[in-house]
C-alpha cells in the first residue's frame, strides 16, 4: 500500500515538475454572442499556445456573473463592458481593462432599437408612455439607450424599461406586452425580416459612431503578476482578428461551433481600449447619475 | 419579568451577530464590494429612508406582497373548506392539487405574463399560485378534523348543515386557517421578490438585482435588510391578530 502512495506521489512529483516550467495558465469566461468569435478562432487555430498561453475557455451563462468570478479566481480573464467596470470601479472591485474584444460602428450596425409593427414610431417623441424591452437594465445597451433618450429630450420615467431577455423578445412583441425593443444581432435581423418589427433607430451609432462594445477584464493584481500572459492574450487575440478578417466563412463556422448558433452580421473587433473609450462611457454615466462620484479611468486601462 | 429576560436575550444574540459581521468585515475577510459592514450598510439604509428612494419600491413590494396574500388565502380557504367537506371535491380535486404543489411558483412566470402581460396582476396570480398551499392545507386539516364529540354536539341540537359549518366548523378550522395564512404570508413576500426580479417590476426586488449588477452592496444589503424588518413585522402583526381572533379559545399554554 505505501508503496503505491510513495509511486504515485513520485509521479504526481514529476508531472508537476515540468508544468511548472511551461505556459502561464488562464482561464477564460465568455457569453454565448458573436463578439467572441476571434476568442474561439484564438483556441481552435492554436494562437494562445504558439504566443504562450495555456487558455482554458468557459462558458458563463449571464454576464453579471463574470466580474464575481474573476475576483474570486475562477476566471483569471473574463468579458465585461465599458460601463460594467466602471460600476465595479465605483463598487471597489479591482478590476482592469487588458484588451478589447468588439465595437459597434455607426457603419456597421449589429443592435438597434425596432418598434412592433403596426405602431406609428417616427420620432423619439413618439416613444413617450411606451413599454421598451431591455435586454438588462443597468447593462451597456440599455444605458446607451437612456443616454439616447436622454439626448432626445426624453426623461427616464415617460417610457417603461422592463427587462425581455433576446429569446423571448419577439414574443413580447407580437403579443403586445411590449411597444419596443433593444436588441441585437442575430435576433434584430430574425425580426426584421419576418415582419414583426421595424427599426426606430440606430440609437448606439447616434450615441457614439465607434463605441467599444465589449472588453476583456482582469484582476490588477493578476495582470501585474502575469504580465507575460497578458501580451501573450492580447498577441494571440491581434492574430485571431486578423484571422476572422481573411477567413469570414470559417470563422463564423468556428462561432456557431462554440455558442450553437450562426449569426448572419458580424460585429467589428479590436484588441485595443483607449482611454477615449472609457471616458466617454463615464461622461454618460455620470450624466445620467448612475455614477454618484467620478471615477480616474487612467486607471482601468492596463498599461 | 421572564418575558423582558428572554426579550433581551434575543436584542444581546442579535446585537452581538452585529458586532462579529462588523469585524468580519473590518479585517476584510470578505471584500467588501460583496460584503459590506453593518455601518455602510445602515448608512446607506439611511440616506434611502431620508431622501425618500425607500418607500416607492417598499410600497409596490408591500402591495403586490399583500394582495398575493388575500387572494391566496381566499383561494385556499374555500377550496379547502370545499375539499373537507364534499367527497366529491376531494376525489376530483386533490390529486390535481397534490400534482401543482410541488410546482415552483417562478416557473409559471413565463406562462403567467403571457396570460397577463407585464402587470401587477400577473405577479399577484404568481404570487398566489406559490401561497396558496400552506393556507389550503391547514384550512383542509381544520375542517376534515372535527372532534367527534362536537360533531354529536352538532346532531344532538340538530343543527342544520350551515348552521354547523358556522358554529362548529369554521372555529375549529381557524386556528389550522391562520397557521397556515402566516406561512402563506413569508412566502408572498418571497416570491413578490421573486417576480420582481425575474419580470422587472418596480419593488424591493428589483432594486436589491440592480445594486448587485452594479456592484453596490451596501445597498443591496440595506435591501436585504429592509426586506428582514418587513418580515419581521408582518409576522408579528399576524401573532396579534390571531390571539385577537383565537381569543375564545383562552391563553394559550
Amino acid at each position: 500500500m505505501n508503496r503505491i502512495v510513495l509511486a504515485a506521489s513520485l509521479i504526481a512529483a514529476l508531472a508537476a515538475f515540468p508544468a511548472s516550467a511551461q505556459q502561464p495558465k488562464a482561464n477564460i469566461g465568455y457569453i454565448g454572442a458573436a463578439d467572441f468569435t476571434p476568442l474561439f478562432v484564438a483556441k481552435d487555430k492554436g494562437f494562445f499556445d504558439k504566443h504562450g498561453l495555456d487558455a482554458t475557455l468557459t462558458r458563463i451563462q449571464i454576464a453579471p456573473n463574470v466580474a464575481p468570478a474573476i475576483i474570486s479566481g475562477d476566471l483569471q480573464i473574463g468579458m465585461g463592458t465599458g460601463p460594467n467596470l466602471l460600476h465595479a470601479a465605483e463598487g471597489g472591485l479591482p478590476l482592469v481593462a487588458i484588451a478589447g474584444a468588439s465595437r459597434m460602428k455607426k457603419s456597421n450596425p449589429i443592435a438597434g432599437l425596432l418598434g412592433r409593427s403596426g405602431l406609428s414610431i417616427k420620432t423619439p417623441a413618439d416613444l413617450r408612455g411606451k413599454k421598451i424591452g431591455s435586454p438588462g437594465l443597468n447593462t451597456m445597451l440599455t444605458e446607451m439607450l437612456e443616454k439616447w433618450l436622454h439626448d432626445n429630450k426624453i426623461t427616464r420615467d415617460q417610457v417603461t424599461l422592463v427587462e425581455v431577455v433576446f429569446p423571448q423578445q419577439r414574443d413580447m412583441l407580437k403579443s403586445g406586452n411590449i411597444d419596443a425593443v433593444i436588441t441585437i444581432e442575430p435576433f434584430r435581423s430574425r425580426m426584421l425580416s419576418d415582419g414583426t418589427a421595424f427599426t426606430i433607430a440606430d440609437y448606439v451609432g447616434e450615441v457614439n459612431p465607434d463605441l467599444l462594445a465589449v472588453l476583456w477584464l482582469s484582476r490588477n493584481d493578476w495582470a501585474a503578476a502575469n504580465p507575460k500572459a497578458v501580451q501573450a492574450f492580447r498577441a494571440a487575440y491581434a492574430e485571431a482578428i486578423e484571422w476572422c478578417a481573411k477567413n469570414a466563412d470559417e470563422s463564423k463556422k468556428i462561432l456557431a461551433k462554440y455558442i450553437g448558433f450562426a449569426s448572419p452580421v458580424l460585429p467589428d473587433y479590436g484588441v485595443e481600449v483607449k482611454l477615449s473609450d472609457l471616458e466617454f462611457f463615464e461622461r454618460v454615466q455620470r450624466e445620467l447619475g448612475k455614477l454618484r462620484a467620478p471615477v480616474d479611468v487612467s486607471k482601468l486601462v492596463w498599461k | 419579568m421572564k418575558r423582558l429576560a428572554r426579550l433581551s436575550g434575543a436584542v444581546l444574540f442579535a446585537a452581538a451577530l452585529l458586532v462579529l459581521w462588523q469585524l468580519l468585515a473590518d479585517r476584510q475577510f470578505i471584500s467588501q464590494a460583496f460584503f459590506p459592514s453593518p455601518s455602510r450598510t445602515l448608512a446607506e439604509l439611511w440616506r434611502q429612508l431620508v431622501q425618500g428612494d425607500l418607500w416607492r419600491p417598499l410600497e409596490a413590494t408591500a402591495y403586490r406582497m399583500f394582495y398575493g396574500w388575500a387572494l391566496a388565502s381566499l383561494a385556499g380557504v374555500v377550496l379547502g373548506a370545499a375539499i373537507g367537506f364534499s367527497r366529491a371535491a376531494r376525489d376530483y380535486l386533490e390529486p390535481l392539487l397534490e400534482f401543482m404543489r410541488p410546482l415552483p411558483a417562478s416557473a409559471v412566470i413565463p406562462a403567467a405574463i403571457l396570460f397577463f402581460g407585464l402587470s401587477n396582476a400577473m405577479t399577484v396570480a404568481v404570487i398566489a399560485f406559490g401561497a396558496v398551499w400552506p393556507v389550503l392545507l391547514g384550512s383542509l386539516h381544520g375542517f376534515v378534523s372535527i372532534e367527534p364529540q362536537l360533531a354529536d354536539v352538532s346532531a344532538a341540537l340538530r343543527l342544520s348543515r350551515l348552521q354547523s359549518f358556522v358554529k362548529i366548523a369554521v372555529p375549529n378550522a381557524l386556528p389550522d386557517i391562520l397557521a397556515g395564512a402566516r406561512v402563506s404570508l413569508a412566502i408572498a413576500l418571497i416570491l413578490a421578490v421573486v417576480t420582481e426580479m425575474q419580470a422587472s417590476q418596480t419593488g424591493l426586488g428589483q432594486n436589491i438585482l440592480l445594486a448587485q449588477r452594479s456592484f453596490r452592496s451596501p445597498e443591496l444589503y440595506a435591501g436585504v435588510v429592509t426586506l428582514g424588518v418587513m418580515g419581521f413585522a408582518i409576522n408579528h402583526g399576524i401573532v396579534l391578530l390571531e390571539r385577537r381572533l383565537l381569543r375564545w379559545r383562552g391563553a394559550p399554554a
